[in-house]
C-alpha cells in the first residue's frame, strides 16, 4: 500500500492494540490527532508519559494513585476491618460516590474468567488474604458486577477466606440482572450495599 | 396484536421493502426462491432476535451488504408500537418506539411469535436439541425470568467446560458447580412446571387435528430428577455432578444438566421418534406448535403473531381445514404457499417475486 503513509499505518496499528479500539476507530483517532490544534499532541504525549511515570497501584488496595498510598488508604478515619472488593478502580469510584461506605477497598484488577483464560492467580487474591489477616478484617463485601464472572468470583473469594473466619458478603441483587455496576445509580448501589448478604448462607 | 407494516432492509434477498398488512389471514404467494420464507423469517428475527432456520445471523444479511434492519409497526391493546432490530458490525441493536434497549435480552420476546415450518418434523423425529430449542423459544416468551436464567445457565456452562478442558483445580471449578446447579435447578423446575400444561394442550390439539388416532402423550424428560422444589432439584443436581466427576474429567465437558433435557413424545403408547408414521410425526409436531400458540396466548393475554411456512403442502385437505380451525384464535397469520391452497379465504394477499413485493392488499 504505497499510497498510505507508513507512519500513519504504524500509529493505527498501535492504537488497535487498545481495548475496544478497532481499525475504524483507530483511523478516526489518527485523523483527529493530525488535525488537532497546536500543542494538543505535545501535551497529550507529555501527559501520557507523566501518567505512566507517576501513577501506580496503591501498595495496600491496588487502587491507581500517584504516590505509594491512595487517598482512601491514607485516610485514618476509614475502618480497615471492613473491606470492599471491586473489579476495577472505576468501580471503587462508584461505591465511593454513594458516600455510604466507610471501610477500605481491595481492587482485584479483573475477575475470574475461564473463557478469557483469567484465573485467580492473575488477580490480587493473595494480597486480599494477606490484608484480611494483618488487619483482622471482620467483613469482606464483594462488589464485583452482578454477572456470571462477578458472582463466581465472589463465591471463590468466600471459599478462599472461609478458613480465616471473616464474614464474606455479596451486594444485593437490586441491580439489573446480569448488568454492570455502572448501570446502577448511586441510590440503587447504596441499597445494594445496605442489603448485602452473607455468601453461602 | 398484529403488524400493520413491516419494513425490511438488506434482509436475505430483500434490498428495501415495505409490506402493509391488515389483521387476519395473510396469504404470501410466489414461486420457489422468491423470498416467502425470508419474509416470515424477518418477522421471527424481529420478535426473538433469531431466525427459525439458522443460528448464523450473518447469513441473514443480504450478500454484499454488512448490515440489515427489520422494523414493524404493531397494533395491540397498548396502541401502536414501533419495533426495530438492526444487525451489523455492532451486533444486534433493538429499539421500541425509537428508544434503544441497551441489552438485547431485555427486548427479546416483547413481540410474541409462533412459527410453523416444514422443518418442524424434526420436533418429532430429530435430536433432543430440537425439542430443547422448542422449549426455550416457547418458555422464553412466557417468562423473562426464564430467559435470563437460560442465558445465565449457558454462560456458566461455557465457562465450566473451558475449565474442564484445561483440567482446572477443584477450587476453581467449585464456583462454577455452584452457579450451574443454581441456574440449572431453576430451569429444570420451570420446565417441569410448564410441562403438564404443554402435555394437556398438545394432546388436545392432536385430538382436534387427527380425531382418528388421538392419543398423544408429551412428557418432560429431565437430565436431573425434577421431583420436589427448586432446592431439592438443586441437591439432586449436585449429587449427579458428584457422581459424574470422574467421567467429566475424562471427557472434559459437562455431562449432566438441563442442556441434556428432552421431551418424550408418544403416539398410541409408542415412542413417536422411533415408531410413529411420518403422518403421525407431522401431526405430533403440529400439535406442539398449536399448544405453544395457545399457551402463549393464554399467559400473555394476547395472541402471538402466527407464521405458517409451507405447512399446507405437507398436510392432506382434512388436516389443512382442521389446522385452520385450530389456529382461528390468532389475530394475524402469515401463511406462505407456492400456489394459493383451495378452500382458504385470505383477508389479504402478498405476492412476491425475487425479493420484490409485487402486490399486497
Ligand atoms: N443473505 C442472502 N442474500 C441474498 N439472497 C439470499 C440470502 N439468503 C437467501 N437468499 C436468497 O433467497 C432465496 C430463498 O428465499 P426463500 O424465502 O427461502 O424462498 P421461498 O419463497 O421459496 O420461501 C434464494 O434464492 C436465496 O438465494
Ligand atoms: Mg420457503
Ligand atoms: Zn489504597
Amino acid at each position: 500500500m504505497a499510497w498510505q503513509s507508513k507512519l500513519i499505518g504504524r500509529l493505527v496499528n498501535e492504537l488497535t492494540k487498545m481495548p475496544g479500539v478497532g481499525r475504524k476507530t483507530a483511523q478516526r483517532l489518527t485523523y483527529f490527532l493530525l488535525k488537532a490544534p497546536e500543542g494538543y499532541v505535545e501535551n497529550l504525549a507529555r501527559l501520557l508519559n507523566e501518567v505512566k511515570q507517576h501513577v501506580s497501584p496503591c501498595r495496600e488496595c491496588g487502587n491507581l494513585t500517584e504516590g505509594e498510598q491512595c487517598g482512601v488508604c491514607a485516610d485514618d478515619t476509614r475502618n480497615r476491618r471492613l473491606i470492599c472488593v471491586v473489579e476495577e478502580p472505576a468501580d471503587l469510584t462508584l461505591v465511593e460516590r454513594t458516600g455510604e461506605f466507610n471501610g477500605v477497598y481491595h481492587v482485584l484488577m479483573g475477575v475470574i474468567s475461564p473463557l478469557e483464560g483469567i484465573g485467580p492467580d492473575q488477580l490480587r487474591m493473595a494480597e486480599l488474604v494477606n490484608r484480611v489477616q494483618t488487619h483482622q478484617a471482620v467483613e469482606v463485601i464483594v462488589a464485583t458486577d452482578p454477572d456470571v464472572e462477578g458472582d463466581t468470583t465472589a463465591y471463590y473469594i468466600a471459599k478462599l477466606l472461609s478458613p480465616l473466619g471473616v464474614k464474606v458478603t455479596r451486594i444485593a441483587r437490586g441491580l439489573p440482572v446480569g448488568g454492570d455496576l455502572d448501570f446502577a445509580d448511586e441510590v440503587t448501589l447504596a441499597q445494594a450495599i445496605a442489603g448485602r448478604q452473607e455468601i453461602g448462607k | 396484536m398484529f403488524a400493520s407494516q413491516i419494513h425490511l432492509k438488506n434482509f436475505r434477498n430483500y434490498r428495501e421493502t415495505t409490506v402493509t398488512a391488515p389483521p387476519g389471514l395473510i396469504l404470501v404467494v410466489g414461486p420457489n426462491g422468491a423470498g416467502k420464507t425470508n419474509l416470515l423469517e424477518a418477522v421471527h428475527f424481529l420478535a426473538l432476535g433469531r431466525s427459525f432456520r439458522t443460528n448464523r445471523d450473518r447469513d441473514l444479511v443480504r450478500l454484499g451488504e454488512d448490515a440489515l434492519s427489520v422494523r414493524a409497526t404493531v397494533q395491540s391493546a397498548c396502541g401502536e408500537q414501533l419495533f426495530a432490530l438492526d444487525y451489523g458490525a455492532a451486533g444486534k441493536v433493538a429499539a421500541v418506539n425509537d428508544e434503544t434497549i441497551p441489552r438485547l435480552i431485555d427486548y427479546v420476546g416483547t413481540l410474541a411469535v409462533v412459527a410453523f415450518g416444514p422443518d418442524d418434523l424434526a420436533l418429532a423425529k430429530g435430536e433432543p436439541a430440537v425439542r430443547r430449542r422448542f422449549l426455550d423459544v416457547w418458555l422464553g416468551q412466557e417468562s423473562r425470568e426464564y430467559l435470563y436464567t437460560l442465558q445465565r445457565y449457558y454462560a456458566v456452562l461455557r465457562s465450566r467446560n473451558a475449565l474442564l478442558a484445561r483440567a482446572a483445580p477443584r477450587a476453581e471449578m467449585e464456583p462454577y458447580d455452584h452457579e450451574l446447579v443454581a441456574a440449572g435447578a431453576t430451569l429444570t423446575f420451570f420446565r417441569a412446571g410448564a410441562a403438564s400444561g404443554l402435555a394437556a394442550a398438545a394432546a388436545a390439539a392432536y385430538g382436534e387435528l387427527a380425531p382418528e388416532d388421538e392419543d398423544f402423550v408429551v412428557e418432560y424428560d429431565p437430565a436431573v430428577p425434577c421431583d420436589g422444589d427448586e432446592e431439592e432439584i438443586g441437591r439432586a443436581f449436585e449429587r449427579k455432578l458428584e457422581e459424574g466427576r470422574g467421567a467429566e474429567e475424562r471427557r472434559r465437558q459437562t455431562l449432566v444438566g438441563p442442556h441434556r433435557d428432552d421431551l418424550r413424545l408418544a403416539v398410541k403408547g409408542c415412542d413417536a421418534r422411533r415408531f410413529a408414521s411420518e403422518g403421525q410425526q407431522r401431526t405430533a409436531a403440529l400439535s406442539l406448535r398449536v399448544a405453544q400458540f395457545r399457551l402463549l396466548k393464554k399467559t400473555r393475554g394476547d395472541p402471538p403473531l402466527l407464521l405458517l411456512d409451507d405447512v399446507a403442502s405437507e398436510l392432506d385437505a382434512g388436516r389443512q381445514r382442521r389446522l385452520a380451525d385450530v389456529v382461528a384464535g390468532a389475530e394475524q397469520i402469515f401463511f406462505t404457499a407456492t400456489t394459493p391452497p383451495a378452500g382458504i379465504e385470505p383477508d389479504a394477499k402478498i405476492r412476491i417475486s425475487e425479493g420484490q413485493i409485487e402486490a399486497s392488499g
